[in-house]
């Protein structure tokens, strides 16, 4: 199918347009992701264009019906750094322009902070950790946070490893027992292995669902390179 | 990277190009070179379309070569190549890919998958031999005996990811051309594999060409960089002069391009933008300015007067 047909095809079942009510339309919306000469473009199939510009008319499709939600699942993954900034940015103009909702869903911490208001770290199918992004970011309190955290590359230090986060996600074909993460968790206590945690409110919008945010859990030092991580963020957001 | 180091792998002047129709030709890659020295590690970096994939491909020979010298442990492997040539540099070069599930046949058991380069090319005496070094390799990579007799689609991605690995080393090669191969893994499974890269190098001196767009990543595992824009080489040096003096603007802005988990410092920071049009840069009148022994830059003199500043 053409890039035409494919943005106009919403429009025309949802919001009943006429053919040359729609074309105009997705012209309209191609100019306003971003694409050159969109006439030409709209010709055109998909594997004709670039990755960057692919992704721009997935956005171009999805605002085709003015939503007031837009899901974003792993929109930059597959892309070089480069264009992933300006696919944000477009991302982020579009929604500060129509005043949508955005749920962006992606592994990059990086993107996360740039993008997001409000996070929710998820493991094995459930919330582990949900705040405002600044809550997140400066004062995780889930070991997988923490792991996750300390597992993004740092541009600016020289340590030679990487921190990994041991083991791999578990299968949920199997019933799981207490904590999906305990098996991999250094600081697993022992009802993690039996009971699920619940939602433990630290304060402000943060919500922990880990045991060791319990009042009666032993107090957990976070590890040591992670610590300095954090200080050094603080530190470059002017916070310490 | 001393002097006296000899490289395993010297790419001169290579170009690949691609004939799409009559009047018009790709220049995937258009002249480039550089060396690759024993026990290294040689980050290549660069957006999509910028040629990195395609040396990879060229110099393991899935191209033929437009014109250009490789030259692989003392063999030219640029040309046709010989029966013996050809040998050498299927078992003494390998790769792995990016999307593990892709370049991992689904109807064969691992342990078949790992196998199979060693039975092509005769390299063990007898089954018992095959069997001995696919299991040494799995358990080196971190995956068990049990899991030998399953499909790739009974493993996670980094899982999968880890049996590529194992394919690629268990001919024992010199050189592995790791291509995009943990773009495709979440940031924990990739450091995972990073540190299992790293590890399996110190232990068996493997020298890696490393293709990845992230340099975040690349900065982790690579000695040396080069980072590549539109089939050039643009800028090449160690990671350091790479990370803390980056000259070419293309290079600086592939840095700044890079997300940092801040979020109060992200949302205020500007990524500088790199237009080749706009600043007039043509590539193909470049010559290579070097600052130091490693430290290359691509520009013509007043390109380099201006952006050395």
């Amino acid at each position: 199918m053409t890039i035409a047909k494919q943005i106009m095809e919403p429009m025309i079942e949802h919001r009943h347009m006429s053919k040359e009510e729609a074309r105009q339309h997705a012209l309209d919306l191609l100019t306003k992701v971003g694409i050159e000469n969109p006439e030409k473009r709209m010709k055109q199939y998909p594997h004709e264009l670039s990755g960057g510009m692919r992704q721009r008319v997935v956005i171009a499709i999805a605002l085709a019906c003015d939503p007031d939600i837009l899901i974003c699942d792993e929109p930059t993954t597959a892309l070089d750094v480069t264009i992933q900034a300006k696919i944000i940015e477009l991302i982020k103009s579009i929604q500060d322009e129509k005043g949508i909702s955005v749920i962006y869903i992606t592994h990059d911490l990086g993107v996360v902070a740039k993008v997001a208001d409000y996070v929710a770290v998820m493991y094995a199918g459930r919330i582990v950790e949900k705040g405002r992004v600044n809550e997140i970011f400066y004062d995780p309190r889930h070991p997988y946070t923490w792991g996750l955290l300390a597992s993004m590359p740092d541009t600016d230090t020289s340590s030679e490893r990487l921190f990994a986060i041991a083991g791999s996600p578990p299968d949920l074909t199997n019933r799981i027992k207490g904590d999906a993460f305990a098996p991999r968790n250094p600081y697993a206590l022992n009802i993690d292995f039996e009971l699920e945690p619940p939602m433990f409110d630290v304060g402000g919008q943060h919500r922990v669902a880990s045991w060791l945010c319990d009042p009666r859990a032993p107090k957990v030092e976070l590890p040591k390179d992670l610590q300095e991580k954090l200080v050094k963020m603080k530190k470059e957001a002017g916070l310490a | 990277m001393s002097e006296a180091k000899k490289p395993l792998l010297h790419v001169e002047n290579l170009k690949q190009y691609f004939k799409i129709s009559r009047t018009f030709t790709t220049k995937a890659v258009d002249g480039i070179s550089f060396d690759i020295y024993e026990g290294e590690t040689y980050g290549l970096v660069g957006e999509s379309g910028s040629g990195k994939s395609t040396t990879g491909r060229s110099i393991i020979r899935l191209y033929d070569p437009t014109d250009g010298k490789i030259i692989f442990d003392g063999r030219d492997i640029s040309k046709k190549l010989s029966k013996e040539d050809a040998s050498y540099l299927r078992t003494n070069m390998q790769m792995i890919f990016q999307d593990p599930m892709a370049c991992l046949n689904p109807r064969k058991k691992v342990k078949e998958i790992i196998a199979q380069g060693l039975e092509i090319h005769h390299v063990c005496s007898s089954q018992k031999e095959v069997d001995e070094k696919v299991y040494a390799i799995l358990e080196k990579v971190g995956l068990s005996k049990e899991q030998a007799t399953r499909f790739p689609s009974q493993f996670s991605g980094g899982q999968r990811q880890r049996v590529g690995i194992a394919r690629a080393l268990v001919m024992n090669p010199k050189l592995v051309i790791a291509d995009e191969c943990i773009s495709a893994l979440d940031v924990s499974i990739q450091a995972q594999v990073v540190n299992l890269m790293k590890d399996l190098q110190e232990e068996l001196g493997t020298t890696y060409l490393f293709i990845a767009h992230d340099l975040s990543m690349v900065k982790y595992i690579s000695d040396r960089i080069g980072i590549m824009h539109l089939g050039h080489i643009v800028e090449t040096g160690t990671t350091d002069e790479i990370f803390t003096n980056p000259i070419h603007p293309y290079t600086k802005s592939l840095l700044s391009a890079i997300p940092h988990p801040n979020p109060i410092v992200e949302k205020n920071r500007v990524a500088i933008t790199y237009d080749k049009e706009k600043e007039g840069v043509d590539y193909t009148k470049g010559v290579q300015h070097k600052l130091t022994d490693t430290h290359i830059v691509l520009a013509t003199d007043e390109e380099f007067a201006r952006w050395a500043k």
